[in-house]
C-alpha cells in the first residue's frame, strides 16, 4: 500500500528519524509505538506531506510522494487522512460543526452525500443535533467522532490515527476503536496507529513497530 | 469544616434552540481531608461540577441550588468575594498544562502571580518558588524559573502548574484530568506528585479523571458520574463495582479486553422519568423506566440503582 524507505529527519542538531523503513500492507493495522518525543508524530506529518524529510522515499501507488510538488501531491492527499489526538485544534471555533465536517469535501471539489453523513453519524452513536453546535459546546468524545467522520467522508485508503483516543475516557475509547476496526474491515482500509498505550496497541493492531532513539526496532 | 456540600444543584447551558443539562439535582458531600476522585465518560458533567465549585463556569451557564463551603453558600456570594477563594481556599490544576500556562511569560512571572496572594516580599517569593520547585523534583529550580513553558516537557509543565497551584497554600486542590494525554512514564511521575501534595499541607483534593488505574492508586474515595448524576460512590468502587454502568465502564479498560458498552448515552438535552442509564442497562426492569433511582446505601458504597433498594 505504502512503502517508506531510508527516511531521515533532523531538527537542528537533533536527529528525530534515522533510516526509517517499513511497508504498510493493504487492509492492515500497523501500530507505531514509542515514548513522547520519539518522533511518531513527525513521521506521520512526513507521510502526509506536511514536513519534508531530509532523505528517503515514500512510495504510494508507484509514485514517490516526497518528490512531489504541492499541486501533484494533492491528487494523493485525499487518500491519506489523519486523526489527531487533539481534534479541537482541527475545527474552526467560530464555525458550526456541521459546516466544519463537510469542509474538506469542498477542498477536493467533492459533493456531500447526505445519506452517507447520516449513516456515519448513526454508526458513531452521535445525535444529529451535534452538527448545529460549535466546538466548545461538545465533549472531547463527540468532537473526536466528528473528526473521524470528516476524514471518512473523503473515503481515504489510509488513515493515520495519531493517538486518537489518548484524550478520551476508556468507554468512549473502546467504542471508537471498535467502530474504526469494523470500518477498516468493511472497506479494506489500512491504518497507521500511533500510540504509547501498549495494552490498546495489542488489542487493536495486526503488527507493531517500536520507534526508539529515532530508529524503528 | 472544609467539606463541600451540594444541595439540589443543577447546571444548564441554555442556547436559543436547546437546554443542555450538564449537572442534575446534585445532592452530595465531598469530604475534606481526603483525596476524592470523580470518574466517568467525556461529557458526563465531571469538569462542570468542579468549575461550579471554583466559580469558573462561563457566563451563559445557568445554575440553581446551593454549594456550601464552611457553612456559607458560595453560589450566593458576589463575584468579587468569590474570586478571593481562588488561590487562598481553592487551587486549580487544569487539564492540558501547555494551554494553561501563558506561552509568552517566563515561569518566574507565573509563579509570582500566585504567590503574591500570600506574600509581598520579593525575596521571600523567590525563595518559596525555589523551595517548591525543588520539592517537586526540579534539580535546577532557578533555571526553570527563567524558562518559557515551551522549553519544558509535558511532565515538567504539569509539575510547574501543580507548583503554582499549591504555592499559595490553598486548603483544596482541584485537578482536572491530570494524566490526560501523558505517556506511561510521565503518568507514574504524576501519581507520585499527587501523593506528595499532603506533604505540602494540602490534604483535601478533588481529582477528575478518566484514568481508572490513576484513581485506584491515588484516591481515598471515588465517585462515578454518568449523564449529570453521581451513580456510585464509595471507598472500593473501582475494585468492587456495583452499578451496572460502573461495571461496564471498568470492563471497557484495555486490560479487561476493551468490552463495548452497548447503546448510547442519553443526550444532556433529554429529560426522562426513569433511570438515565436504563436504555443501556442489561438489568433493566419496568420500574427503571418509571422512576428515577436515588442513591441507596449498600456495603461500603452508595449506588443509584434499584437493584440495591432494600426498602429502607
Amino acid at each position: 500500500m505504502i512503502k517508506v524507505s531510508n527516511l531521515d529527519k533532523s531538527f537542528g542538531d537533533k536527529k528525530i528519524l534515522n533510516d526509517i523503513n517499513f511497508t504498510l500492507k493493504s487492509g492492515e493495522i500497523l501500530s507505531i509505538v514509542g515514548d513522547s518525543g520519539s518522533g511518531k508524530t513527525t513521521l506521520s506529518k512526513i507521510i502526509l506531506g506536511l514536513i519534508k524529510p531530509d532523505r528517503g522515499q515514500i512510495i504510494y501507488e508507484g509514485v514517490d510522494l516526497v518528490n512531489l510538488g504541492k499541486k501533484d501531491f494533492k491528487k494523493y492527499r485525499k487518500d491519506i487522512q489523519i486523526i489527531s489526538q487533539n481534534p479541537s485544534s482541527f475545527f474552526d471555533p467560530s464555525m458550526k460543526l456541521g459546516r466544519s465536517v463537510i469542509e474538506p469535501l469542498k477542498n477536493f471539489k467533492l459533493k456531500l452525500d447526505d445519506e452517507k453523513l447520516k449513516d456515519l453519524i448513526e454508526e458513531f452513536k452521535l445525535d444529529e443535533k451535534v452538527l448545529a453546535r460549535y466546538p466548545h459546546q461538545v465533549s472531547g468524545g463527540e468532537i473526536q467522532r466528528l473528526s473521524i467522520i470528516r476524514a471518512l467522508l473523503l473515503e481515504p485508503k489510509i488513515l493515520i490515527l495519531d493517538e486518537p483516543t489518548s484524550m478520551l475516557d476508556i468507554s468512549v475509547q473502546a467504542q471508537i476503536l471498535d467502530i474504526l476496526k469494523r470500518i477498516q474491515v468493511d472497506k479494506n482500509m489500512s491504518y497507521i496507529f500511533i500510540s504509547h498505550d501498549m495494552e490498546v496497541v495489542e488489542i487493536f493492531s495486526d503488527r507493531v513497530l517500536n520507534l526508539k532513539n529515532s530508529k524503528l526496532i | 469544616m472544609g467539606d463541600i456540600i451540594f444541595e439540589d444543584f443543577n447546571v444548564n447551558f441554555e442556547t436559543r434552540k436547546q437546554n443542555v443539562k450538564s449537572v442534575r439535582d446534585m445532592n452530595l458531600t465531598i469530604k475534606s481531608h481526603k483525596i476524592t476522585g470523580i470518574v466517568g465518560e467525556s461529557g458526563c458533567g465531571k469538569s462542570v461540577l468542579s468549575l461550579s465549585i471554583l466559580g469558573l463556569l462561563p457566563d451563559y451557564a445557568k445554575t440553581s441550588g446551593n454549594i456550601y463551603y464552611d457553612n456559607k453558600d458560595i453560589t450566593a456570594l458576589a463575584n468579587r468575594v468569590r474570586e478571593k477563594y481562588l488561590g487562598r481556599e481553592f487551587g486549580y490544576i487544569s487539564q492540558n498544562p501547555s494551554e494553561s500556562l501563558s506561552p509568552i511569560r517566563k515561569i518566574r512571572k507565573q509563579f509570582y502571580e500566585s504567590l503574591d496572594l500570600v506574600e509581598k516580599n520579593k525575596a521571600e517569593i523567590e525563595k518559596k518558588s525555589i523551595e517548591i520547585l525543588k520539592e517537586l523534583g526540579f534539580e535546577k529550580p532557578l533555571e526553570v524559573l527563567d524558562k518559557y513553558p515551551f522549553q519544558l516537557s509535558g511532565g515538567q509543565q504539569q509539575r510547574v502548574l501543580t507548583g503554582i497551584a499549591i504555592s499559595s497554600s490553598p486548603r483544596w486542590i482541584f485537578a482536572d484530568e491530570p494524566t490526560k494525554g501523558l505517556d506511561e512514564n510521565i503518568k507514574k511521575d504524576s501519581l507520585e506528585l499527587f501523593k506528595k501534595l499532603r506533604s505540602f499541607g494540602i490534604d483535601s483534593t478533588l481529582v477528575i479523571t478518566h484514568d481508572i488505574d490513576f484513581a485506584k492508586n491515588l484516591c481515598d474515595e471515588v465517585m462515578v458520574m454518568y449523564s449529570g448524576q453521581i451513580v456510585e460512590m464509595g471507598i472500593d468502587v473501582l475494585d468492587n463495582p456495583k452499578h451496572p454502568y460502573t461495571k461496564g465502564f471498568i470492563e471497557s479498560m484495555p486490560s479487561k479486553g476493551m468490552k463495548i458498552m452497548e447503546g448510547k448515552t442519553l443526550s444532556p438535552t433529554e429529560d426522562i422519568r426513569g433511570c438515565r442509564f436504563a436504555n443501556r442497562c442489561g438489568c433493566k426492569t419496568k420500574r427503571c423506566d418509571l422512576e428515577s433511582p436515588k442513591l441507596y446505601n449498600y456495603e461500603n458504597s452508595q449506588v443509584r440503582c434499584f437493584l440495591y433498594d432494600k426498602g429502607e
